[in-house]
């Protein structure tokens, strides 16, 4: 994972980022939270030449780099899934990034206590719940939306780790301000 | 506090699916059951893993495998390791492990 992350930290190595998209990064970022929620022992070097940063650092590294991707100028908001402009994708605001970014945010916030992290984390989760992705009737989540007709319409395939990745998120902000009523949104009453 | 911490994605259900086409026994109330198949899978798992090899790169998979399931790959050991620390109670591991392999994670 250390390797992974890249002389960063923030798991943007040179080998990824032609390609790289905010769902790629938010995938390891939340193994790095793992690791940070677990205590396994953080990166060390036997050299004096490199420190590592510590797991826990390496998921606010991504969380603050996908802050500033936070695109308010289509859409209302989200995250697109494409990092660089240059990519397929750049104009399609998904689950995976999305969600990914939200439970980062969750864990952030529940290791943290910090409240910047769970104002993001509420702010994500309310763009996906009022955004088309979002079925709040039947509870079905879409993989994601284009901003070139303003995110009007979805592609409809569900896949389970987007589900897997908000409900994870809303578990881990159990207990902070604003939980039950995001729950309550998500989980179905029967 | 165990349980809590294994509030995980299903996220990577689409790693393992179509990937490991063997029957694994499990009885999910015995302990060494629970013990025995997750030690199978992690193994099998871990031998899609080449990274340790001589010239190759730590922390990736090969193809046609995406970088971001080998993000999701390591996340699981580490969950893994923490289900099989030995200063937990075998109840806690139990419970741990339970947790893992419910969520189809393990």
């Amino acid at each position: 994972m250390t390797w992974q992350a890249g002389s960063g930290g923030d798991f943007m190595p040179s080998n990824q980022t032609k390609t790289e998209g905010n769902d790629d990064q938010g995938f390891w970022a939340l193994a790095a939270m793992d690791a940070a929620e677990l205590n396994f022992a953080n990166p060390n070097s036997r050299d004096t030449g490199t420190t590592y940063p510590s797991w826990l650092a390496m998921g606010q590294a991504v969380f603050n780099e996908q802050l500033t991707r936070w695109d308010t100028g289509t859409c209302n908001g989200g995250l697109r899934w494409q990092i660089f402009q240059w990519n397929n994708g750049y104009n399609y605001k998904n689950c995976a990034s999305n969600g990914g970014f939200f439970q980062l945010a969750s864990r952030l916030a529940r290791y943290t206590g910090n409240q910047t992290y769970v104002h993001w984390a509420e702010k994500s989760w309310n763009w996906f719940a009022d955004s088309i992705l979002y079925e709040s009737d039947t509870h079905k989540i879409y993989d994601g939306t284009s901003d070139t007709n303003n995110c009007s319409d979805a592609d409809h395939t569900q896949w389970t780790y987007n589900y897997g990745l908000y409900l994870g998120g809303l578990a881990y902000l159990y207990n902070q301000v604003g939980w039950i009523t995001l729950s309550a949104q998500m989980l179905p009453e029967d | 506090m165990a349980t809590r911490s294994l509030l995980l994605p299903a996220a990577l259900l689409s790693l393992l699916g179509g990937q490991l086409a063997v029957a694994i026994d499990l009885t999910a109330t015995d302990a060494d059951s629970i013990k025995s198949a997750a030690s199978t899978i992690v193994y099998d798992m871990m031998s899609y893993y080449t990274g340790n090899n001589t010239g190759d790169v730590p922390g990736n998979l090969p193809d046609p495998y995406y970088w971001w399931e080998a993000g999701g790959m390591f996340g699981h050991m580490v969950d893994y390791w923490y289900c099989t620390l030995s200063r937990f109670a075998t109840t806690v591991k139990l419970q741990c492990s339970r947790a893992l392999w419910d969520a189809k994670l393990i």
